[in-house]
């Protein structure tokens, strides 16, 4: 008995030592990195001083020369560095710290700023475009960046249409080498966006990146096989301040070249970030959590209420603004899109009482909490799109911030409504409803379609909100059945014109060849004056003032006929971390945008400094 | 007493087959019914985060070709049967031009790691613990733990996953938040590197073990409470055999045959629990690659780790059943 007993006694001591053993590795990821690193930063402090980690060992940069970025997208193939790909790792470092754009979108100015390239100029008909490139610029082998490596990338994508992408080609007829820094484009129909949509970075990065001729050119013919990484090589090879350390399944670690071509031509000084990292964290608490334990220095979008409890736990947690909304604005803006083809929402006097019903400062209270502004176009509210924003509202255009229910009712009563015992409009013996689709990925579309659909309730349309998943959403609003099943209306948005109104009027204009706009299926006279508005603006040149009573005249249109009801400006709560790195963009700041998953991020860390 | 015969074992894998062949099926059809077009929702929704794409029906339209998706369904499905018992399971959909082989060879190690340590913990740990829990030996106090085990069974992996999260890596700090390891060790077989996987592993499998491990406690604490009264024990602690002999080669052998089953069984949900798991820890393994397919449509990716899973607990319930003849010679499924 006694020895059964010592037995079983063992059993659980075996277990429980089992148990210590397996957590006695009781520290954090970071507190590893900060320990292993630390102990080389002492032992480099005692015979450099404060100058850090030593050149060519950025592999164990200190914690405080290091900037740990938010990984917000789960990748497959770490190990494929071709740009061109579907799943490219643009956004976890390759376009942030590797491939600089030939240009970059100013979203305040409305400016295209050089960087690779100094300048583009267009003939007066825009269909010749001539680039002059920057001198000096190098690729991090030392080779030269030059016209050869611009007309050999373009070539390479006339050749491989639609493979890396059809933009290039549907614009493009030839490119010729004028020297080693001009390049000249003959276009296949006049184009006065050109160098923005083709060639600079507008709202995501620079899809149509230059690459190195004397890399790229074994793959000219099949460029999707070629997977751009051989350490052995010093590969991927781009012109950007930082090379590509290592990766593992959720890491991507870039350390500095401090041979960066831009010092020497004098462009820009070397960035103070020995090394970066792009981090995936999964969830958003998980990130919040990191952020708040100083583990990561800039997080992506994130929810205001994630935002108050970091900044509740870390005072050095801050975002674009220093009080509500506290972030920016995205270039999304959120409007109700409406079939205008359905049997009851094809009345346009319905529609107008929607956007008359619509409290747009409401949603923000109580969708957003304060975290954004409502919208008083369908344009972002840059300081690039002032001009137009600011016409529309001279106009008479703009959106009301609050509701006018009773001029709401009676545009319905109007037309043949009449309230029935339940509260609802009514006629013919049908229900006046609208099932608002939203997104089941996008808790912003369904809290904007909660609030929306309760607005219309309380005018006297039977409405609901419609959760779907995005590939749903899509369908229910693309596929053309009978005008019975078709949706009614769905929260939406429109990522077009950042600078300038043209992309986002011709989403709803449709192509050229098309009998009717957008997903709203908008048609009849108004559309028509609207497109010949829209084709006006295409003959102009970003920017240009002639453009602003254009884009009034289009709008008339659209007020006219109201086939969509704008909404809200898209919050972008980035929060970043000020205890190791100071100097992020904010409102007082504002030298680019706060998103750390686009190319413009170079700008942030060529600006970032460190806060000891 | 024929034990395992030809009719029998050819019997099971006819159903094996059989079952692999319905499964796959489903699979086939299921991701099709979900509403919209792959390619299209993933050009779209790529154009609405990253604004206007230039002809990208051109671009929709090529994949569509490319993945023969513009094909008839039935010409679709007898290519999918066919490169699927080839393990021909093409290129990814989202992630072109990556292939969905060279997915699974990174995912799946990790997750047969996760899995197979889990569900040998749970084996070997729950039928020990069980067996102690059942035996009428076994000291009061060490009994009164028994519900204790059981807190977790009743909720979700993906619950307990949130919990251990929130309590030892967010509050205490003591494990990391997500990953599978440092990445300032050297992968291979060295031991900052295991030191590493163990640690960044020891929630995630904590988390799927907390949950599954109680119902084979209970499992087994109930066999080892039945066999203790059954006439071949009594016979022998009536010759004096001591009783923890008794425990061990009467009792604890004959309750382990069902917990086999079970086990084989179980691997399927251990394996679907593994899904939500890994997607809180980012852990980069097959339940990740599965979450993320789905979410994405990407039908050859959906297709192929669902087939990895059927084949795997399919598998695993044809060894047992083809095994069990010859673990307990009393179990015929011959002829007499």
């Amino acid at each position: 008995m006694q020895k059964q007993k010592r037995t079983i006694t063992c059993l659980i001591a075996l277990m429980m030592i089992f148990a210590i053993v397996l957590s006695s590795c009781n520290t954090s990821p970071t507190d590893e990195v900060v320990e292993e690193t630390s102990g080389t930063s002492d032992t480099v402090g005692e015979e450099t001083a404060d100058t850090g980690t030593q050149p060519g060992n950025y592999e164990n940069a200190t914690r405080e020369e290091t900037v740990y970025f938010d990984a917000y997208v789960a990748h497959v193939d770490h190990a494929n560095w071709n740009p061109f790909i579907t799943d490219n790792l643009r956004d976890v470092g390759l376009q942030q710290a590797l491939i600089e754009p030939l240009f970059m979108l100013n979203y305040d100015t409305g400016e295209i700023d050089p960087w690779l390239g100094l300048s583009m100029e267009a003939n007066d008909t825009f269909d010749v475009w001539t680039l002059n490139l920057r001198p000096g610029v190098k690729w991090s082998d030392g080779e030269d960046f030059n016209a050869d490596d611009v007309v050999f990338t373009v070539n390479m994508f006339l050749a491989n249409t639609p493979d890396l992408g059809a933009d290039v080609a549907l614009w493009t007829e030839s490119v010729e080498k004028i020297n080693d820094l001009t390049v000249q484009f003959n276009l296949t129909d006049s184009n006065p966006r050109y160098q923005l949509d083709i060639w600079s970075f507008k709202i995501w990065g620079d899809r149509n990146s230059i690459v190195p001729e004397h890399i790229w050119n074994e793959y000219a013919d099949n460029p999707m096989e070629f997977t751009n990484y051989d350490p052995e090589q010093g590969w991927p090879v781009f012109t950007g301040p930082y090379l590509l350390s290592k990766f593992t399944e959720n890491e991507y670690i870039y350390v500095r070249n401090d041979n960066w071509w831009g010092v020497e031509a004098g462009f820009q000084d070397l960035p103070a970030p020995k090394r970066l990292i792009w981090i995936q964290y999964g969830t958003e608490e998980s990130k919040a959590a990191a952020m708040i334990a100083n583990d990561l220095d800039a997080m992506a979008n994130t929810s205001l209420g994630a935002f108050e409890a970091m900044t509740a736990a870390n005072s050095n947690i801050i975002g674009w603004e220093s009080e509500l909304p506290y972030g920016t604005i995205d270039p999304c803006p959120r409007y109700l899109s409406i079939n205008n083809e359905h049997p009851i929402w094809s009345d346009s006097t319905l529609r107008q009482a929607v956007n008359l019903a619509v409290d747009r400062e409401q949603i923000v209270t109580i969708a957003y909490e304060g975290g954004t502004s409502a919208s008083i176009s369908i344009f972002p509210q840059y300081g690039s799109m002032e001009q137009y924003n600011s016409a529309l509202e001279d106009a008479g255009l703009a959106a009301s911030k609050t509701a006018d229910t009773e001029a709401a009712k009676a545009l319905i009563e109007s037309s043949g409504w009449v309230l029935n015992a339940d509260g609802y409009y009514e006629k013919d013996g049908q229900v006046l409803t609208m099932s608002i689709l939203t997104i089941e990925e996008s808790m912003e579309t369904r809290r904007i379609g909660d609030v929306v659909a309760e607005q219309l309730r309380n005018i006297g349309i039977d409405a609901e909100s419609q959760v779907l998943s995005f590939g749903a959403w899509l369908t229910a609003q693309s596929e053309d059945g009978t005008p019975e099943d078709d949706y009614e209306g769905a929260v939406s948005f429109v990522c077009g014109g950042v600078n300038e109104p043209y992309v986002t009027l011709n989403t709803f204009g449709g192509g050229e060849d098309v009998t009717k706009g957008g997903m709203e299926r908008w048609s009849g006279e108004s559309w028509e004056a609207f497109r010949a508005s829209v084709a006006q603006l295409k003959n102009l040149a970003p920017g240009d003032a002639a453009g602003v009573p254009v884009v009034v005249e289009a709008y008339e249109n659209i007020i006219e006929d109201m086939p969509f009801v704008t909404l809200t400006q898209a919050s972008m709560l980035t929060p970043l971390n000020t205890t190791y790195w100071t100097n992020w963009p904010t409102s007082e700041n504002p030298y680019t945008i706060p998103s750390t998953w686009v190319q413009s991020t170079h700008l942030i860390i060529h600006n970032l400094q460190p806060a000891n | 007493m024929n034990g395992l015969t030809w009719k029998y074992a050819l019997h099971r894998i006819g159903i094996y087959l059989l079952t692999i062949l319905i499964s796959i099926t489903l699979i086939f059809v299921i991701s099709r019914a979900v509403p919209g077009d792959p390619i299209e929702n993933m050009w779209r929704q790529l154009e609405m985060q990253k604004g206007q794409i230039e002809g990208v029906d051109l671009i929709i339209d090529h994949y569509k070709e490319l993945f023969g998706l513009n094909e008839p369904i039935g010409i679709q499905y007898l290519k999918y049967l066919w490169n699927t018992v080839r393990f021909e399971f093409g290129v990814s959909f989202v992630h072109y031009p990556t292939s969905v082989s060279s997915m699974i060879g990174h995912a799946l190690p990790w997750t047969l790691g996760l899995g197979l340590i889990t569900t040998l913990i749970i084996f070997i740990f729950g039928n020990g613990i069980g067996a102690v829990f059942g035996w009428e030996r076994t000291p009061k106090f060490i009994k009164t733990i028994i519900p204790s085990s059981l807190i977790f069974t009743s909720i979700p992996s993906v619950l307990a996953a949130l919990f251990l999260l929130s309590i030892f890596s967010k509050n205490l700090g003591w494990f990391p938040l997500a990953g599978a390891y440092n990445s300032n060790v050297t992968q291979g077989w060295n031991w900052p590197y295991i030191a590493s996987v163990i640690k960044y592993g020891f929630l995630p499998v904590l988390s799927i073990l907390l949950v599954n491990i109680g119902w084979t406690i209970l499992g087994m604490r109930a066999m080892v409470v039945t066999i203790g009264g059954a006439d071949y024990v009594r016979l022998a602690q009536a010759k004096g055999l001591k009783p923890f002999y008794i425990l061990k080669k009467y009792t604890v052998r004959n309750a382990l045959l069902p917990q086999l089953t079970s086990l084989a069984l179980s691997l399927g949900g251990l394996i679907s629990g593994q899904v939500l798991v890994e997607s809180i820890f980012s852990y980069p393994g097959m339940g990740m690659l599965i979450f993320r397919a789905i979410r994405e449509q990407d039908f050859n990716v959906i297709q192929a780790t669902s087939y990895m899973f059927i084949l795997i607990t399919a598998t695993s319930v044809l060894l047992i059943d083809l095994l069990y003849p010859l673990i307990d010679p009393r179990i015929t499924h011959g002829e007499d």
